[in-house]
């Protein structure tokens, strides 16, 4: 099932300290010893937490240049949030790509003091829906707190994506990149790739159904 | 990143390296031994990657104090033949440069080589200051790499250079570099330590000055040919392209990209450069002599462009030169595929727009700011410097008081929804700042506002100044024990150094007190009316004051709170005593208090809390009880 595709491009967004970052590091490690080139490069506003911020992530068999994703030419968009699944897919994801939302919000700022309003998430999901070829959603927070911790969230992220089949790299093979790069808390980690990969391979079975 | 890949010692292996990453491997391979720094984004990964397999290499690595200090300690390690290196961010090269503009007169015996990451953009810096710049301004040799691969190995050439013209080299990385990861193949480290042995018989020095400068150009010239030889250039042509395109660092990738972009890979040769000062210009100009039209694509200024413009003069030759004197790239700003594309297209005469982001018509999406973390204590000293201002001026505190602002997390404080500031210059400048606005007969408070890294990098000169010119300033000192911002290096409060061994714990409040600062206080900023009642006093003092604010980084504060088993549970709502007036969040600015629309009162983020309990204790409801967490500790 794994796609042959010698050249992919992956945006993961979400908020500052969800674990971007990571996510796009364990991606990268497993793509460099599967044999591919790999340039990540990650944007956010200054160095603190709580902005939004969009890792970019460029695979491909040969070279690698900009580190930054060209315009709507990604081919996955992993949102580790709603709304900003919905910023990074509006910049970022080519027509007919794939996105990834976990349905967790977090609130900015702006509309906690009421200078804002944040939009209906049956909104942004029908927005998603109509520029995306497939919007998968799970509540990632959710299956990391099952898994044991609330932080792993981005570990259920990957997972999901793993089980998408979209990456040129086998799903066991991030599952032991999960491992490798973050040698901290394994069991919680694996449970919580495997959560995220259940959940998705569950949604797309009753799909092709 | 795994610390142990750093170490491996398997030449020929391609691993995933963040650019900075890459930089500390190349240290290891060149036989750095000698390595110092001050934090700052985007360089801080360097010297914190190489402090972390110190001891494992058997090298000495340090977080100084500030980059002078840091250039300083690589310097005299390279006078007695070490290798060595100093990395900072573009800014922290302004700090050092004192020392570095007569060190290149006085000259290196050990390779040593200067790393400057610019933030072209300034994605966390307040300028785009381009250090190449400086490169020319200081007559130093300046590499520039492209990629993770090239920052590796340029650390290697770089000594290499270093040695043999006995001039520190500088390298020039960018955000982009820096921040990039990618695959990295790795090469042999060395086998044997250097020996330190200084010269004896040498004074380094710039005395006398017009010699050392003869001296400095002569060894310059020395590498001449050497620096049109590094493999970081490069000339990609078959002959026949309709554009040559001069390329350095970063600017090579945009260029590869917007090549395939415009599908026109076979009409542009490209010149790609790696040695930015002085340029190359041998290779340079047989490139220009073979084409009528030319783009410079460059990160920062139109740096290398002048210098084209400089060259063709002298070989008589009139290639139309685009860039971004010609308006092609914009002046300010970080490249990216797009704007080369762009500005190709134009000169290729084809038709070519960026693809726009969609535009959603009936869906507004908020911003998001940036905010502090959840329990962050900046935001508690925030809330009581705008309450005790507002009670003792009896008024609105942006209008009743002077606020300086400094660099750190908190400076933050600048923008929306904080608004704190009123100056943001540079490290040291609130308490500077102050000084000078304690002078002019201003009436109300003066405040100025920094984290104890900044007031020992920085903050200590104008701060004994204050005390000898008798400026009456508040000195608002946040200790959180930890450089915050960068990524939680250590400071001198923290109590242990860059490769974790124990270190004295220096308390601002000494210092304060042997400057003979006539009044200090140690306030905890979560004791909100402790800490306003401090600042009241040290604004009605008027003398020369300073609080120390202690608090742990929230960060750091939620790990320790978990090693000595104190859950996080938030603070619950009280629904009957919540009026829904929102004090606590547009007071406060906690990004864990969320307003609940359909209830008309407030939430607490479960996850994003730390239990600090600085909102119970602001409530003017009395309506947030109970929790646990770092404000337990």
């Amino acid at each position: 099932m794994t796609s042959n595709r010698d050249r992919i491009t992956i945006a993961i967004s979400g908020v500052g300290g969800q674990g971007t970052l990571l996510a796009s590091q364990i991606i990268g490690h497993a793509a460099i010893k599967a044999g591919f080139s790999v340039r990540i490069s990650e944007t956010f506003g200054m160095s603190q937490r709580g902005g939004p911020v969009v890792s970019h992530i460029r695979i491909a068999r040969g070279d690698v240049y900009s580190p930054l994703i060209p315009l709507m030419t990604a081919d996955i968009v992993v949102g580790f949030e709603a709304l900003e699944a919905l910023r990074a897919s509006l910049k970022f994801l080519r027509y007919g790509g794939s996105v990834i939302v976990n349905t967790r919000i977090i609130y900015p700022v702006e509309v906690n003091r009421g200078d804002a309003r944040y939009p209906p998430l049956e909104k942004i999901l029908e927005v998603l829906q109509s520029i995306a070829g497939e919007v998968i959603t799970l509540d990632a927070t959710e299956l990391a707190i099952k898994a044991g911790n609330p932080i792993a969230a981005n570990i259920v992220m990957i997972g999901a994506l793993a089980a998408l089949e979209k990456l040129p790299i086998k799903a066991e093979d991030l599952r032991i990149a999960v491992m490798e790069r973050v040698p901290r808390e394994v069991e919680v980690n694996l449970r919580a790739f495997d959560l995220g990969f259940q959940a998705v391979r569950k949604r797309l079975k009753k799909e092709e159904k | 990143m795994s610390r142990a890949m750093i170490l491996e010692e398997a030449p020929g292996k391609k691993v995933l390296l963040l650019g900075n990453e890459a930089f500390a491997r190349g240290a290891l391979e060149a036989n750095v031994q000698v390595a110092a720094a001050y934090p700052g984004t985007p360089s801080s990964e360097i010297l914190e990657t190489l402090a972390s397999v110190a001891e494992a290499a058997g090298i000495y690595v340090e977080w100084s104090i500030n980059e002078k200090v840091a250039f300083e300690v690589a310097y005299a390690a390279a006078l007695t033949g070490l290798r060595s290196m100093c990395s900072m961010k573009h800014v922290g090269i302004n700090v050092a440069s004192d020392a570095i503009m007569v060190a290149n007169y006085a000259g290196v015996e050990g390779g040593m080589v200067i790393i400057s990451a610019d933030d072209p953009f300034g994605h966390s810096s307040q300028n785009e200051q381009d250090n190449r710049i400086f490169a020319k301004f200081s007559e130093l040799p300046c590499l520039e790499p492209a990629t993770p691969q090239e920052a590796k190995d340029s650390v290697i050439v770089g000594c290499d250079l270093s040695e043999k013209c006995k001039l520190p080299v500088i390298i020039r990385s960018v955000t982009r570099l820096s921040h990039v990861r990618g695959d990295v193949e790795l090469g042999p480290l060395p086998k044997e330590k250097r020996k330190p042995n200084l010269k004896r018989d040498i004074t380094y020095t710039g005395f006398p000055a017009l010699d050392h400068h003869k001296l400095l150009h002569e060894r310059l010239n020395s590498i001449l040919d050497d620096l049109e030889r590094v493999p970081f250039n490069k000339v990609e042509a078959r002959g026949g392209e309709k554009v040559g395109v001069i390329a350095s660092g970063v600017g090579y990738n945009y260029v590869k990209e917007a090549a395939k972009l415009l599908n026109v890979e076979d009409d542009v040769g490209i010149l790609k450069l790696g040695v930015v000062h002085p340029l190359p210009t041998r290779l340079i100009s047989s490139f220009l002599k073979s084409y009528e039209i030319i783009y410079v694509v460059e990160e920062g200024l139109p740096f290398i462009e002048e210098q084209l413009k400089a060259l063709c003069y002298d070989l008589e030759i009139h290639p139309k030169i685009f860039g971004k004197l010609s308006g092609q790239l914009p002046l300010e700003g970080e490249l990216n595929p797009e704007i080369v594309a762009a500005g190709l297209a134009k000169i290729l005469e084809i038709d070519y727009k960026p693809p726009e982001p969609i535009i959603l018509r009936d869906v507004e999406i908020p911003r998001r700011t940036l905010s502090l973390c959840a329990g962050c204590a900046h935001l508690a000293t925030f809330y009581a410097i705008k309450q005790a201002i507002r009670k003792e001026m009896k008024g609105d505190p942006r209008k009743q008081s002077i606020i300086c602002g400094d660099i750190g997390c908190y400076g933050l404080g600048l923008f929306h929804p904080y608004n704190m500031f009123n100056t943001h210059i540079c490290m040291g400048a609130s308490i500077g700042c102050a000084n000078g606005f304690a002078h002019t007969g201003i009436e109300q408070p003066i405040i100025a506002y920094l984290g104890e890294s900044t007031f020992f990098h920085a903050g200590m000169p104008p701060l004994l100044n204050a005390v000898y010119n008798g400026a009456n300033i508040v000195v608002i000192v946040q200790d959180n024990r930890i450089i915050a911002m960068t990524g939680h290096q250590p400071s001198p409060s923290s109590g242990y150094n860059a490769v974790g061994k124990p270190a004295p714990i220096i308390l601002v409040e000494d210092v304060a007190k042997a400057f003979k600062v006539p009044f200090v206080r140690v306030v905890d900023p979560y004791n909100v009316d402790e800490t306003i009642e401090a600042i009241r006093e040290a604004i009605r003092a008027r003398c020369p004051a300073v609080i120390v604010a202690r608090r742990l980084c929230a960060e750091l504060a939620r790990r320790e709170a978990r090693r000595r088993g104190i859950t996080i549970t938030p603070p619950k709502v009280d629904k009957e005593k919540c009026t829904g007036c929102k004090y606590c969040i547009t007071q406060l600015l906690c990004p864990a208090l969320i307003w609940n629309e359909s209830e008309r009162r407030v939430d607490i983020d479960s996850l994003l809390c730390s239990g600090c309990k600085v909102c119970n204790k602001i409530c003017p409801q009395k309506a947030i009880v109970g929790g646990s967490g770092i404000g337990d500790l």
